[in-house]
């Protein structure tokens, strides 16, 4: 139940980076996935982007102190037995070089079912849950922005809808979870002064997988994760016309939860994309989150 | 469980990242263009771009933008100015976006300066020059670049 309970708050932790350029990505949903009626969580990350990498796969040092702070409310909540709702809220402080900016960032809002309940034991049978998530384009994406190195670009700037599924499984001091999402990103037109005018921008599909395994001792949790992300390529056509190219990476995380005392935890984590995979066309950081949770139990 | 996580610790080993990086310093490889780089064929004109600052980011850069008739000139001159003042727009094709709009200024005939060039990123970019024609068509030559 306690490995539950940290997973939880680490797989609120997970985000999946899309270029820093564009902000969000997919960041995984607000879920119950322990035995409570309702869920908060509020996490501080502080990330750096420290590489890029082209779509032929060379690497490029990051020399401009591009670094962002995320301020992120997570809530969910139990609306029956097996249904849930949630919600993601962060605010997002960028700073490019010596430019800076602060501000809304992409909201997203999810639903939740249990379609694999744990209702008694069994070594091999997971609890599954699957999800629904829209994400709205509640912050100036990097078609909108102002400044001169777009620190204001805090979002992907697309509505973006779809379903993902997350099983987890304790064994003694073990557990593991898996999880999986794709993604819809719908086309929008922008004014954009960079373009020089109007043009219609038109994502396409995304994805992102995670695994993860973890280990209990007494109030402690020590547990890593891998994901990975994809992103199709955004066409652009009016005042600019390019075809894009897809973007991949993958996040490689260590995850250090305490439980503070039954309902509340927290947690500290490291995400580095540097370090695994064969990324393409993707800007590379690292981060540090810090998160409390407090649960409240059926 | 000991078999679950041997497996993932090998995996993990089979897809660490191998980072390639570039070789050339791309402010060097991309510092001047000192021929016809830019061939605008419906405007009979020839162009180039010297680079007086960068091409670099994130700080600005500022280069030199010349025409000249490709039938008659050089890159030394004499300069020719097109039909109306040339538009630049930065660029990312890869990522689908562009940058903070540049400024054109005219120091004499056929010969521009534009300021205020910020690439807001690392990666390949694209320098893009139009020419508008009298009929109200338009022509774009590409420089492109790696930062």
């Amino acid at each position: 139940m306690r490995s539950l309970i940290f997973l939880s708050a680490l797989l609120l932790s997970i985000k999946v980076y899309a270029a820093s350029c564009c902000g969000g990505g997919f960041a995984f949903p607000a879920l119950i996935l322990g035995d409570d009626k309702a869920l908060f969580t509020s996490s501080f990350s502080y990330g750096s982007v420290t590489d890029d990498v082209l779509p032929n796969g060379k690497w490029i040092h990051r020399a401009d102190n591009n670094q962002s702070e995320t301020m992120k409310i997570d809530g969910a909540y139990l609306i029956s037995d097996l249904w849930q709702t949630g919600m993601s809220v962060p605010v997002v402080s960028r700073q490019i070089d010596k430019e800076d900016s602060m501000g809304l960032g992409d909201i997203s809002i999810n639903l939740g079912y249990e379609f694999l309940p744990e209702l008694s034991y069994s070594e091999w049978k997971p609890k599954g849950l699957a999800f629904l998530q829209i994400t709205l384009p509640t912050s100036p994406s990097v078609y909108d922005a102002t400044n001169i190195l777009a620190a204001d670009s805090r979002g992907r700037g697309f509505f973006t809808l779809g379903p993902g599924m997350v099983f987890t499984k304790n064994w003694k001091a073990w557990d593991a979870n898996l999880s999986g999402e794709i993604h819809k990103s719908f086309p929008r037109t922008f004014h954009s002064d960079a373009a020089g005018g109007e043009i219609d921008a038109t994502p396409g599909w995304g994805r992102s997988f995670t695994a993860g395994v973890g280990w209990n001792h007494g109030d402690w949790r020590v547990g890593t994760n891998l994901s990975s992300m994809y992103e199709d390529a955004i066409r652009i056509r009016g005042a600019q016309s390019s075809e894009g190219a897809p973007q991949s990476n993958m996040t490689w995380s260590a995850v250090v939860n305490y439980m503070l005392d039954l309902e509340s935890a927290l947690t500290l984590s490291y995400a580095d994309q540097t370090l695994f995979g064969a990324p393409e066309n993707s800007s590379l950081s690292k981060t540090v989150t810090l998160s409390f949770q407090q649960r409240w139990q059926r | 469980m000991n078999f679950f996580l041997t497996g993932i610790f090998f995996l993990a080993l089979t897809a660490c990242a191998r980072p390639d990086y570039l070789s050339v310093d791309p402010r060097q490889q991309n510092h001047t263009q000192d021929q016809c780089a830019l061939i605008f064929s419906k405007n009979s004109l020839c162009a180039n771009v010297h680079w007086s600052q960068g091409p670099q980011t994130p700080a600005e850069s500022e280069f030199i933008l010349k025409f000249w008739n490709s039938k008659n000139a050089t890159e030394n001159g004499p300069y020719n100015d097109p039909a109306q003042n040339p538009s630049v727009v930065l660029w990312m094709p890869s990522m689908g976006h562009g940058s903070s709009p540049v400024k054109v200024e005219k120091l004499e005939t056929g010969v521009y300066r534009i300021k205020r060039v910020y690439f807001i990123m690392s990666g390949e970019w694209e320098v893009r020059i139009s020419l508008k024609n009298a009929d109200g068509s338009s022509e774009q030559q590409t420089l492109s670049l790696v930062l």
